[in-house]
């Protein structure tokens, strides 16, 4: 049922991005870069397993901290309500070592998850003077999550390293709010949002059955809950309409 | 539009490629900070310990590794190139096989391999270690046989036997085997082995088996190449000694001596050797070397031997160590204060310090003694010499079993008498007595079947005596009164005769009646039955009648008021009143005898002799 739910978003930035076509006042691009931080809570417990089990002296020396985010977006300018919409994408990234070195050799227990965002943006400009506009804005997003986790392990001249990927679906919803500079066809911005997700747990590709759990029997879920701040750059495109009575006075 | 839209964009796109690019990738590492070590230290012991080794047999090589910390992972042992012993333990036995490297030299090389215990990754997963090896020159060669280790002294020392030896002075030795043999009648016998010892240098043991007396000794020394004896060791010592003394009666005192051996020391035994090897003494307390015994065989010679019991091994002994002695008993009785003897069996009693003796007269031998009680003046003992009976309270009496002679019943009476009369039991095998009843009552009271004939509550009957055939019974014995005679039939007392003279004694026989009167010191003898008067005669001034058997042709009289005191003594024919013999003691306290025919019997300080 929720695999389901998640599959429909794109269908749903779809018509919605086909409406806003028809009635659209310009067409935007832009991009984004910033730091995101995210919970991870479920991930956290899967790497503090690792390390019991590990057997061997280690510490914990990445535990997915905020980390750059970034993405793009094409939107449409509407003069009312709301001011913009955009269709998304919003890619992150973090990860956890559990590692240990000496002499003899090394062992890395790593996991690097990704996250790909896919989703549309309502947003409404709810101050402007002259060059200067406020917005809040509100984004729902069908999010994708890659993880790879990594076992090396090399004692002198001799190596071992297993690796395995895993993914899972889910959703989010992000509010936010920009500050923004607009000189000519450009808008600069900050923003600051945060992202609520939803996710299903982990499992190998294409094999949703084959489930990552912690010994407890409970899923490993990817929480990308979290703080979003960004500099956004944005390209606004006036878009050519014909006005009959315009045409006629030219 | 067209001319501006696309640079932007192109660009926008290709930095979103790029950032799209960017997965996070962790970098930091947990470098512990372990140096590499570069050696280490173990420490080897062996046992036998040496830098090499020359070998006359196959050999246990005992190791032990002090690892200060590092983990073991494995010893090896190899002989040459050939692996003897694989195992991870720290200590260990390799067994060097003389048989499979004789002759030669070899290399016993040992492998020790480690963990390095530097707490790296290699070192916690076993990939990472130390390797330690040893060698040794290992020498196998052929061994002569020993020469003999001879035993160079042994003293009695602290209640054991120290024995002393040469020490072996040669290679591969292997033990000292001590052997240990007795004395038997000259002779090496019952050879056994009591101790092992390993250790060439320990050339002294303790024996703690020792008992004394003549013991041989010799050491066996093994080497690889074989064994040699030496010769035997003579050891004499503390024999037991046992002498044997006769001390009058039937008294043998033994003494011997006390064995030193105290650590062995178990007990001292003394078998009569006469009656079949008879324990008639044992103790166990080793400071005890006397013993006095009374069961000696009346003019016989007896046999006795001493045996000295050890521990260890459990009831051991040492047969030299036995002595015997051989004692010759006079034909003397100790000193008594009553004498009682009956016809049947020649069995005499003689009661002194109130125990009861019993003896055969023919030979004097003792059967035994029985205490009957403090205060015991007296017994009866019937003619057929199957019931002694000896009053204690007026409520009971003690009844012996001769067949069992040891064997006392108490016998309660149905209820309180007067005392049991101090009499003869009369009537062959009947057992019976009399006895005052209370209130001047009387009865006959049978004490084989302990039943009671009969009884009879009447004042005109006082203590008397029962005839022999156990028909008559005569009375006024202790009244003073003259005596009467009266038939037992149909449960009571038929008068039949009365003797006019009075004071005077009785004596029952087989069908006729001895009065005696001590004033006149004359004897009537009349018929039970009648009364009628069969004859008179005289006796000695002053002499007092004492029992014999009822049934006995003989009477005694003495002047002595007892049977234990000094004076003279007569023997009358009863059925004649002659005096057959007369003899004065020589000293002081009778001895026992029977009158029966013409046997005479020699006692301390007299004689009798026929007239």
């Amino acid at each position: 049922m929720r695999t389901m739910l998640y599959r429909s978003f794109p269908v749903l930035f779809a018509l919605i991005f086909c409406a806003g076509l028809t009635s659209g006042q310009s067409f935007t691009v832009g991009m984004n870069i910033g730091f995101g931080s995210y919970s991870m809570q479920s991930l956290r417990q899967l790497q503090e397993y690792r390390l019991e089990s590990a057997g061997l002296p280690a510490q914990v020396t990445d535990n997915f901290p905020a980390n750059w985010t970034s993405g793009i977006e094409v939107g449409i300018g509407f003069p009312k309500f709301p001011s913009h919409l955009y269709w998304f994408f919003q890619f992150s990234s973090t990860g956890a070592r559990v590692s240990s070195v000496d002499y003899s050799g090394e062992m890395k227990l790593d996991i690097v998850a990704n996250a790909l965002q896919f989703g549309t943006c309502l947003e409404q400009d709810v101050w402007r003077i002259k060059f200067f506009s406020l917005s809040v804005s509100g984004k729902v997003s069908y999010l994708v999550t890659q993880a790879t986790t990594l076992d090396y392990l090399r004692i002198y001249d001799q190596g071992e390293r297993t690796e395995y990927r895993f993914s899972a679906n889910g959703g989010g919803f992000e509010p936010g709010l920009l500050a923004g500079f607009n000189i000519w066809y450009l808008r600069m911005g900050i923003y600051g949002g945060y992202l609520f997700s939803i996710s299903e747990g982990l499992h190998l590709p294409h094999e949703s059955k084959a489930m990552l759990e912690m010994p407890n029997g409970e899923k490993v879920i990817p929480q990308w809950n979290g703080w979003r701040a960004l500099l956004t750059l944005d390209f606004r495109i006036p878009m050519a309409k014909k006005n009959p009575g315009k045409e006629n006075t030219e | 539009m067209t001319k501006r839209i696309p640079v932007p964009l192109v660009l926008i796109f290709l930095l979103a490629i790029l950032l799209c690019n960017c997965t996070y990738k962790p970098k930091i590492e947990f470098d512990r900070g372990i140096k590499k070590p570069d050696s280490a230290v173990i420490g080897i012991s062996l046992s036998p310990q040496d830098t090499a080794y020359t070998l006359y047999e196959s050999t246990d090589l005992n190791f032990t590794l002090r690892m200060f910390g590092l983990p073991l992972y494995s010893v090896t042992f190899f002989m040459d190139e050939n692996k003897i012993y694989n195992n991870e333990d720290t200590a260990g036995v390799v067994h060097l096989d003389f048989y499979t490297y004789y002759p030669g030299t070899h290399t016993l090389t040992m492998v020790v391999t480690t963990g390095s215990n530097s707490g790296s990754l290699a070192d916690l997963l076993h990939s990472e270690g130390f390797v330690i090896s040893k060698k040794w020159k290992i020498h196998f060669l052929q061994c002569d046989p020993p020469t003999a280790c001879q035993i160079k002294r042994i003293i009695d020392t602290n209640g054991t036997s120290m024995i002393t030896w040469e020490k072996y002075q040669g290679v591969a030795f292997k033990a000292y085997y001590i052997f240990k043999a007795s004395d038997l009648y000259g002779n090496i016998w019952d050879e056994r082995m009591i101790r092992i010892i390993t250790y060439p240098g320990d050339t002294s043991i303790f024996d703690s088996t020792a008992l004394g007396g003549t013991v041989y000794y010799r050491i066996e020394v093994f080497n690889s190449g074989g064994y040699a004896y030496s010769n035997y060791y003579m050891h004499e010592t503390n024999k037991s000694g046992l002498k044997a003394t006769w001390t009058g009666g039937g008294t043998i005192k033994f003494t011997w001596n006390q064995s030193r051996f105290y650590r062995n020391f178990d007990k001292y035994e003394i078998t009569d050797e006469t009656s079949g090897k008879e324990v008639i003494y044992s103790t166990d307390s080793i400071s005890v070397n006397s013993f006095i015994y009374n069961g000696g065989i009346f003019g016989g010679t007896m046999k006795f031997t001493i045996r000295l019991y050890g521990k260890y091994p459990s009831f051991s002994y040492n047969d030299d160590n036995n002595s015997t002695a051989t004692v010759n008993i006079g034909k003397t009785f100790p000193a008594f204060d009553k004498f009682y003897n009956t016809s049947v069996n020649n069995i005499a009693y003689l009661l002194n310090d109130y125990k009861l003796s019993r003896r055969d007269l023919a030979t004097g031998q003792m059967y035994g003694t029985v205490d009957l009680g403090f205060g015991t003046s007296w017994c009866a003992v019937s003619p057929d010499d199957n019931l002694i009976i000896t009053p204690t309270f007026w409520d009971s009496y003690k009844k012996i079993i001769p067949s069992n002679f040891y064997h006392i019943e108490t016998v309660q009476l149905p209820v309180s008498y007067g005392p049991c009369m101090e009499t003869t039991l009369s009537g062959v095998g009947s057992g019976m007595g009399q006895m005052d009843m209370p209130q001047n009552g009387y009865f006959i009271y049978n004490f084989q079947s302990n039943a009671m004939v009969f009884s009879k509550i009447t004042t005109s009957l006082s203590c008397g005596r029962i005839s022999p055939d156990g028909n008559y019974v005569i009375t006024g014995f202790s009244s003073g009164s003259p005596l009467k005679c009266y038939r037992i039939t149909n449960n009571d007392f038929e008068f039949v005769w009365t003797n006019p003279s009075s004071p005077c004694d009785f004596i029952p026989k087989t069908n006729l009646v001895a009065l005696v009167n001590k004033t006149t010191s004359t004897v009537d003898i009349r018929d039970v039955a009648s009364g009628q008067l069969a004859f008179t005669f005289t006796t000695g001034s002053g002499e007092n009648y004492h029992d014999t058997d009822p049934n006995n042709p003989f009477m005694l009289f003495s002047t002595a008021a007892a049977w234990n005191q000094k004076g003279r003594l007569s023997v009358y024919d009863y059925t004649t009143g002659a005096k057959v013999y007369e003899v004065y003691t020589l000293n002081s306290g009778w001895a026992p005898f029977a009158i029966q025919d013409a046997t005479i019997y020699s006692g301390v300080g007299f004689q009798i002799k026929l007239q």
